[in-house]
């Protein structure tokens, strides 16, 4: 009998398939339009190639350094060696390269082009306030980051908002320059040219801005797929929960005051306000609320008990 | 006459819609300690405290005088023992050791009942259930929790939350706690405010005799 948790997440695929072809559904209106203005693919195409294959072929070096993550080896960390070795043993999975950030903000993250090279980097201030169960939640949430390809999934995906961002960029400065040409030339062709970029700023804009809303539901989504993942790993989504709500702060929420000490406090008649603005928030966000993976998490434990 | 009809209204109306509730929130607990027995291998010592903050006066006094008279009454009646005793806080604690769930929830309402009638349902602050983990065969050997755990019902805001404390110190397990909120929470009226979830450290469960 399959039970919920384990079942394959067909919710996810179906989005994730349904946002490519929104986006290719957008880039290929957006291309014909350009081609309809006669705006050459060539200089475009060459850009953007580069531009994916160095963001790729560097992306675990940039995020490394730009992070200040230094790879540790085993004799300096032996205790988080032992633990990412326990779960990629058991999950049948290459063991990647540990790096540690000398950081007191708890964070950690995974990156790299292959399985074979990837790297999980975790802040000393996470090991410091997660036991080994809740650090080994969190970094079978990496490994499922790794596992799932998402630095290559969300790099792609970015790709088609980078090329609509720089063509909204060379549409803009197209826009002014053929503005300014019409003015004083007087030439209706020249005018009407000046009014074509204007649509073409205007469409790259509108590409660009729902390309981006579109990236963060995908991060968002593989957010979730990477917790499912960790809860599978460890058997333990409760302890995942756990690290996320310690992580987040909410842990340190639950008090330690005794009820009798507080009772005078007339504490339990403070209504918490909830705001509308949160889901504004959660459409820019790329990574979903805590109280939502951890509610997921929990639904996960409760199936597997 | 016009007293008498709001009284009336009041009996019949308002104040028993608000009473009725609040028994069904305690009572959820007898569908919801099968879930924790059979999800996460929790039983019920068949123990539980009622807190409630004293008061100087006779008329106080009496209630409790009138509390004691129905435990004496139905300790034969629902084989309960119990025994009162006051904390370091200056709380009153009634201790009830039960044969079965069912056996502390009718005593505890009953209690309950008695109060609220003489006017002093400010007064109660808790009725703490106690369960533990009962080792099975087949499960894994890592760390069989044996300490008990407990779920806290605040008479105030008629809400339970859990509440498992680390064996003689001022710590909590708050994994153990989420993972009885994962089992539990859907069933019985839920306390979803963490902020609120307050301990409740040296409670006098061995005051009962075993």
């Amino acid at each position: 009998m399959s039970r919920a948790w384990q079942r394959r997440d067909t919710g996810l695929t179906l989005r994730m398939i349904t946002s490519f072809v929104i986006l290719a559904v957008l880039y290929l209106i957006f291309l014909s339009v350009l081609a309809y203005l006669g705006v050459g693919f060539i200089p475009i195409t060459v850009v953007a190639s580069v531009l994916i294959i160095a963001q790729w072929y560097f992306s675990d070096k940039i995020v490394l350094w730009s992070s200040g993550a230094k790879v540790v080896t085993r004799e300096q960390y032996p205790e988080l060696h032992g633990l990412v070795e326990r779960i990629v043993a058991r999950n049948n999975f290459p063991k990647p390269k540990i790096a540690v950030i000398n950081s007191t903000v708890p964070n950690a993250f995974a990156t790299g082009k292959s399985q074979r090279s990837s790297v999980v980097a975790v802040t000393t201030g996470l090991m410091d306030i997660l036991n080994n169960e809740e650090l080994e939640g969190v970094i079978g949430h990496e490994l499922t980051h790794i596992r799932n390809r998402d630095v290559l999934v969300i790099t792609l995906a970015s790709l088609f908002s980078t090329v609509a961002w720089y063509l909204m960029q060379f549409g803009f400065y197209g826009g002014l320059y053929g503005g300014g040409m019409g003015g004083y030339g007087g030439g209706r062709d020249r005018g009407g040219g000046g009014g074509a970029i204007l649509i073409m700023l205007a469409v790259a804009a509108i590409t660009w801005l729902v390309s981006f809303l579109v990236i963060r539901a995908i991060s968002r989504y593989r957010e979730f797929a990477a917790d499912r993942g960790s809860a599978q790993m460890t058997g333990k989504p409760v302890q995942l929960a756990n690290a996320l709500m310690k992580i987040s702060g909410t842990m340190q929420q639950v008090p330690n005051r005794d009820l009798r000490k507080v009772e005078g406090l007339n504490a339990f008649f403070i209504i918490p306000v909830h705001s509308g603005r949160q889901s504004i928030a959660n459409l820019f966000s790329t990574h979903p609320p805590v109280q939502m993976r951890v509610q997921k998490l929990l639904e996960m434990e409760a199936s597997m008990a | 006459m016009i007293d008498s009809l709001l009284k009336k209204l009041g009996k019949g109306g308002l104040y028993r819609k608000n009473k009725d509730h609040r028994e069904e929130g305690i009572f959820s607990l007898t569908s919801g300690y099968i879930t924790l027995e059979t999800k996460l291998g929790l039983t019920s010592t068949n123990r539980c405290g009622i807190c409630i903050k004293n008061v100087n006066g006779t008329y106080f006094s009496d209630t409790i005088k009138e509390v004691q008279e129905f435990l004496k009454i139905s300790s034969s009646e629902f084989r309960t023992d119990y025994i009162l005793m006051n904390d370091k806080y200056g709380y009153l604690w009634i201790m009830i050791r039960g044969m079965s769930i069912e056996d502390m929830l009718v005593a505890s309402n009953g209690i309950a009942d008695v109060i609220t009638e003489r006017g002093f349902r400010d007064q109660m602050l808790a009725a703490v259930f106690e369960f533990r983990k009962t080792v099975r065969p087949n499960s894994n050997l890592d760390s069989p929790q044996l300490e008990p755990q407990y779920l806290i019902f605040n008479y105030k805001r008629e809400k339970f939350y859990p509440f498992v404390p680390l064996a003689a110190q001022e710590k909590r397990r708050n994994d153990l706690e989420l993972a009885l909120m994962s089992i539990i929470s859907k069933e019985i009226p839920w306390e979803t405010d963490m902020t609120v979830w307050y301990p409740m450290w040296d409670m006098p469960f061995d005051k009962l005799r075993t």
